[in-house]
């Protein structure tokens, strides 16, 4: 079995394959187009394969809210209810809805003729 | 042909013509390595060319001292390792979940009978897992030696001789299941 077996790897020996004259070509242009492919998706080779996707879903988050950021006008710093109601608020009914101590006698009595107005 | 080690140093200067030239220079002994471990044309042929892929994307890791045409040897040698380790998950994989054949299997030494009995062999050689496969190939094919093995292989010599041994006894062990080889 042995002498077979020697035979069989003398077989293996002799079965080589040689490269054609264009597989130079061949494998220049694979670099090339490498290359090319690489240049295009710069910003992703740098990111690991599986960590892509949630690379991508951060970038789209951050580009929303910058998008909010930028697009919304920016919210009374009241609140949205007291930003419909101020217009028609007096300077007492402020005071009330907004539950300050009034500092001043002044605006103690404002307030004390505003309930009574109402 | 005599290597010149300058090429390297221009190929990791991003020189295509030097690239081109290492290529050429080289893809034989790439080839004939491959060949020791795929069958198929097409199949030597695209491993060669993640080779040369591989080694020109990683060439910057080459000392100008190093021994560029054992680095490449240990390049190819990773590549047909792990499309061997691929290709026998996929194996493995479709003898589980492929479709199941309808009639009596047919005796591998049947499909690859060939003059002297080789086809039998070379079915107990594909058996063998790769880690044992290689160093057979390289020592009993390739004629290494077993420091260049090791060399290759990234291991100390006295593993290469554990595997070597292990790769004779299974080889064996195949040979001795065979169905052609029980008949009287």
């Amino acid at each position: 079995m042995n002498s077979k077996l020697d035979e069989f790897f003398k077989t293996e020996r002799a079965r080589v394959f040689e490269p054609d004259p264009y597989f130079t070509q061949r494998v220049m242009a694979r670099l090339a187009a490498q290359i090319s492919v690489q240049r295009e998706n710069g910003i992703w080779d740098g990111v690991l394969s599986g960590a892509r996707p949630v690379f991508a879903l951060a970038m789209v988050l951050l580009l929303a809210f910058m998008a909010i950021q930028l697009f919304l006008p920016s919210m009374p710093e009241h609140g949205p209810i007291d930003a419909v109601l101020s217009p028609d608020q007096t300077d007492g009914e402020h005071l009330i809805f907004t539950g300050a101590d009034p500092s001043s006698p002044e605006l103690e009595k404002m307030i004390i003729i505003t309930e009574d107005g109402q | 042909m005599t290597f010149e080690p300058e090429l390297v140093i221009r190929a990791q200067a991003g020189e295509g013509a030097a690239q081109e030239e290492l290529v050429r220079q080289f893809s034989p002994m790439v080839f004939r390595l491959v060949s020791r471990f795929f069958r198929h044309r097409e199949d030597v042929e695209d491993l060669a060319q993640d080779v040369f892929f591989k080694v020109f994307t990683r060439i910057n890791q080459v000392r100008p001292d190093e021994n560029f045409p054992g680095w490449l040897r240990r390049v190819t040698i990773n590549t047909c390792y792990d499309e061997l380790r691929r290709t026998r998950r996929r194996n493995a994989a479709f003898e589980i979940y492929g479709p199941q054949q309808e009639s009596e299997p047919v005796a591998a030494t049947e499909v690859l009978v060939e003059p002297g009995d080789f086809g039998i062999a070379r079915v107990a050689l594909d058996a063998l897992d790769p880690k044992l496969k290689i160093p057979l190939i390289l020592k009993e094919v390739e004629e290494l030696s077993v420091a260049e093995i090791a060399q290759s292989l990234g291991i100390t010599q006295t593993n290469v001789k554990v595997r070597l041994f292990r790769a004779r006894k299974k080889l064996a062990a195949n040979l001795a299941q065979s169905p052609e080889l029980k008949r009287p």
